[in-house]
């Protein structure tokens, strides 16, 4: 998964939190034993857990998004939805597509049927054309 | 996300996709160049795998544009690696290209031949019977093809190259034949049902400039070939509706002039749908066309489309 | 228009993954939390399957731009209910550990 720098923000908020309310509670808990205090928990600690719990799912949700590709050409190239990918074939092609390619790429270019002899002369030739 | 795995990730897409084998000049240079630069400044970002997947980049790309110095020190340092590995197909076919490229083209025949058991290996050995000054004398380069099919019939990428040697050579139906053997294993492959219908296509004009009558059952016979490659491009669309090479062959068919001679036979109902239809594909392709492919572009690409 | 929809399965596999992910995350927050809370025997199953749910509709409403079709071939199912015992295992992990550490009196 991608981390990117707003992820990382979020999680550090959200462990602090449930770090401090952990402590909080370790306090409590303590005293209440010593002083033969016997009431719930504070509604402040309680709040604090419950928001840094949805700040961390939050940050794991931030996580997920996409990336961009970059295409052949050199162009970056984001996907039309921000987190999940399409499932339906004809969307889900059009990315591979605008990078200039496609899942179907082995059967076009067939490496192992290269022609190098071919392939080197053309380069030679192109070499010999732009000097 | 940031620029390194960018690039890391289209390198290796280049790698695995084999784009490579189909690059221009230029491309080949400025691939050449931007990965010297990748391997130099940013190793440490890689996994040993995606090191070596992109070592063998560099060297396709070093033997392509003739750099054989090159070529040679990546291909040592892939043999230190894996060369001890006796059963290695991969690292035996860098090999041979390496030989082949260096006009030791005996050596490579030997070393490709020395397991019949090693397929990749033998599918290497056929393009060897190809005639590389006339790339339409390939009788024997399909001879060896087809021997090779009996032997791998689900080798997909074989039957591909069969397809396209017999489109070289005009044998249309036989190369619908071979991509249609692609679809049975593989039906959504797309640029695929681009290729049937583009032979189909070719078929066609083939058909046509031969036609001496206008016989009507001629005229039918005909526009089945017309309306099989204007199927097969649909098909491609459905599955990917971005695949403007498909949309423009749609855009041809439904206005060639063929289908002037067609509207006198609308009492055959195959024909009157397709003529009904026509109207309606090329209205609808016009737009796409307009919206996938830049005006500069689209003379360029129609040229392609020519029977040769 | 009635029609078969070609379903892409690598994109198919890559949503589970990323719904795994956020649920992993997820029920393991949860956990630390039930423990912060000392929750004891129901309370903190209930607290489990709410926050989970609370989870999943924010994965729900966020991730999914309000197009689900797009994006899970059965989206309630596969969002909703898919994940939600294969967590509950990391959840009781971290729930007892941390309830342990903020109990402990020494």
């Amino acid at each position: 998964m991608a981390t990117n720098s707003s992820t990382a923000a979020f999680y550090v908020v959200g462990l602090l939190l449930l770090i401090h309310s952990g402590y909080s509670s370790f306090e409590f808990h303590k005293l209440s034993i010593v002083s033969h205090y016997h009431g719930s928990l504070p509604i402040d600690i309680v709040l604090e857990t419950v928001i840094a719990i949805i700040i961390i799912v939050i940050g794991a949700i931030t996580s997920v998004s996409n990336t961009p590709v970059l295409s052949l050409k050199g162009e970056q190239i984001n996907s039309r939805s921000k987190f999940l990918k399409f499932i339906e074939m004809k969307d889900a092609v059009t990315v591979i597509e605008s990078i200039g390619l496609s899942d179907y790429e082995e059967l076009n270019t067939r490496v192992g049927f290269i022609n190098i002899i071919k392939k080197r002369r053309e380069y030679s030739e192109w070499l010999g054309q732009s000097t | 996300m940031s620029d390194i795995t960018l690039l890391k990730n289209k390198l290796l897409l280049v790698a695995s996709s084999g784009a490579f084998a189909n690059f221009s000049p230029e491309q080949v240079k400025e691939y050449n160049d931007e990965l010297e630069h990748f391997l130099l400044v940013s190793t440490d970002s890689l996994d040993s795998i995606e090191l070596f997947n992109l070592y063998e980049l560099e060297f396709y790309l070093a033997l392509i544009s003739k750099n054989d110095i090159k070529a040679k020190s990546v291909l040592d340092r892939l043999l230190d690696q894996f060369g001890s590995n006796k059963k290695s197909q991969r690292i035996k076919l860098l090999q041979s290209l390496f030989l082949e490229a260096t006009g030791e083209r005996d050596q490579a025949t030997k070393l490709l031949e020395k397991n019949p058991d090693e397929m990749l290996l033998s599918r290497r050995l056929t393009t060897f019977s190809r005639n590389n000054d006339d790339e339409k004398d390939n009788e024997d380069y399909i001879y060896n093809l087809i021997f090779y099919l009996d032997l791998q019939p689900s080798d997909l990428v074989t039957w591909a190259e069969l397809g396209d040697e017999y489109s070289k050579i005009g044998h249309y139906d036989k190369a619908i034949f071979s991509f249609k053997e692609i679809l049975l294993q593989d039906p959504y492959a797309y640029p695929v049902f681009y290729k049937v219908a583009l032979n189909y296509y070719y078929n066609f004009l083939q058909e046509e400039k031969n036609l001496k009558t206008e016989r009507k059952d001629k005229l039918v016979e005909l526009s089945e070939l017309l309306i099989n490659a204007r199927d097969n491009a649909l098909r491609c669309i459905e599955i990917c509706d971005v695949y403007a090479k498909s949309w423009l062959l749609i855009y041809i068919i439904s206005t060639h002039k063929f289908n002037e001679k067609l509207s006198k036979l609308d009492s055959v109902k195959e024909i009157k749908d397709y003529l009904v239809t026509n109207e309606r594909l090329r209205k609808l392709s016009e737009i796409k066309i307009s919206e996938l492919i830049p005006e500069d572009e689209r003379a360029n690409v129609l040229a392609q489309l020519q029977l040769k | 228009m009635a029609r078969d929809i070609i379903y892409y399965n690598p994109s198919i596999d890559a949503n589970k993954q990323k719904l795994q992910h956020v649920q992993d995350i997820a029920s393991l927050a949860l956990g630390v939390g039930a423990g912060v809370l000392t929750l004891e025997s129901a309370y903190g199953f209930i607290f489990y399957f709410v926050g989970l749910t609370v989870a999943n509709f924010l994965f729900y409403s966020i991730c999914c731009e309000n197009q689900p079709k797009k994006f899970f071939v059965k989206p309630l199912q596969d969002v909703y209910l898919a994940g939600i015992f294969t967590n509950i295992a990391g959840y009781i992990m971290m729930w007892c550990l941390v309830y342990a550490l903020v109990k402990s009196s020494s």
